[in-house]
């Protein structure tokens, strides 16, 4: 494995070193947004923690669904990458808090899920694989060197999403 | 950062502390009660975090935890959970179950239950204590409990308040029966439209 670059809470990483791993540690109602151009061989990955971005906030466009989604677009383009060769895939969502009979409340993580699915839509940005919602947290990481991304979850170990790179994506893939 | 934050200045911190100490006095009194053990409680460490350092409450972000929330209603709503690491969360359930010391592997159903429970009771013996003090309604919803990474847990706990960049009283709390410590993680994160009005209930302007 090459050099772990971690992508805290409502930051944003891009890199265009092969060497570089990106990756957000336990990701709970989070959600990890993971780009690559395999052509340009950029990567990026952001780390959603809400929804909607508050007006005039201040805060990191990466908080954000809703900014952080364009925002990670922009830093690819600058980075040389190519909007419509970056093919995207997503990890998170969860909801970790297990109430007896009660699961309305704390549903931030499908929240999120849908609003990182939009902004999505918004970029038409080429989403090929996700693993949302559901109630364990999530390690997600992406591979500079061959756009591979993979899941860690607690008890079930490691496991490829997907990898961002080549043609052969004609759908969406899901988690099983 | 908002206004609320700002204005936590260090006798602000030091009131706060002092809020911190007795109710988690009271949690571990009840907790004694209950168990029928002589429970003595220390408090090594308080601190107030910023959400986004919340990772640095637990060393590693994909170390196994469990997690009581409950949400806080009333004149100051906020969000109060109990964080144990794994192996104590295992050692509490050994003592609540009445079990050999280092008998529960396994945090299934049962010990969920129990735990929920006991987070439960920490919880709202804490968070009487403060309202009590304070001369505030704070009653709070049922509990939750996850065990899951650490990191995912806090960072779910952090993302429950709109307002994130705004800080969290995080009161260490290590609870010493006869054998072994068992150490917790109190999170107390006020709303930033609670934190004046906590503030004020304890005699300082916001």
């Amino acid at each position: 494995m090459g050099r772990a670059i971690m992508v805290g809470m409502a930051e944003l990483k891009v890199t265009s070193d092969p060497d570089d791993v990106l990756v957000a540690l336990g990701l709970g109602s989070c959600i990890g947004v993971c780009a690559f151009d395999a052509e340009a061989g950029v990567a990026g990955m952001v780390h959603v923690v809400l929804p909607e971005s508050v007006e005039g906030s201040g805060d990191e466009p990466g908080k954000y669904a809703d900014t952080a989604v364009p925002a990670l677009f922009a830093a690819m383009r600058k980075a040389g990458a190519s909007p419509a060769r970056t093919l995207v895939a997503i990890a998170g969502g969860a909801q970790l808090f297990q109430f007896g009979g009660n699961v309305a409340r704390l549903d931030i993580g499908k929240r999120n899920a849908a609003a990182v699915q939009q902004a999505l839509r918004v970029q038409s940005a080429r989403l090929i694989a996700e693993d949302v919602g559901g109630t364990v947290g999530r390690t997600v990481s992406l591979r500079c060197a061959d756009g591979a991304v993979v899941v860690k979850t607690l008890g079930q170990g490691e496991r490829e999403l997907a990898t961002l790179a080549g043609r052969r994506f004609s759908q969406l893939a899901r988690a099983a | 950062m908002s206004v609320a934050t700002k204005a936590l200045d260090e006798l602000h911190v030091d009131a706060l502390r002092e809020v911190a100490n007795i109710g988690t006095g009271h949690a571990v009194t009840s907790l004694s009660t209950l168990t029928g053990q002589p429970f003595t409680m220390s408090v090594p460490s308080f601190g107030v975090v910023s959400l986004d350092q919340f990772a640095d409450v637990v060393g590693s972000l994909e170390e196994v935890a469990a997690a009581v929330y409950m949400p806080v209603e009333g004149d100051a709503c906020g969000h109060v959970a109990f964080l144990f690491p794994f192996d104590c969360a295992c050692r509490l359930c050994d003592l609540m179950l009445c079990r050999e010391l280092g008998e529960t592997k396994a945090l299934d159903e049962m010990e969920c239950s129990v735990l929920t429970e006991t987070g439960n009771i920490l919880i709202s013996a804490f968070l009487n204590a403060i309202a009590d003090m304070a001369d505030l309604r704070l009653p709070s919803a049922p509990p939750g409990i996850a065990v899951d990474m650490a990191g995912a847990i806090l960072a779910s706990l952090a993302a429950v308040s709109p307002a994130l960049g705004d800080h969290a009283l995080t009161i260490m709390t290590r609870l010493v029966d006869r054998e072994q410590p068992i150490e917790g993680v109190f999170l107390f994160i006020p709303e930033p439209a609670s934190l004046p009005t906590l503030l004020r209930a304890i005699g300082l302007d916001a």
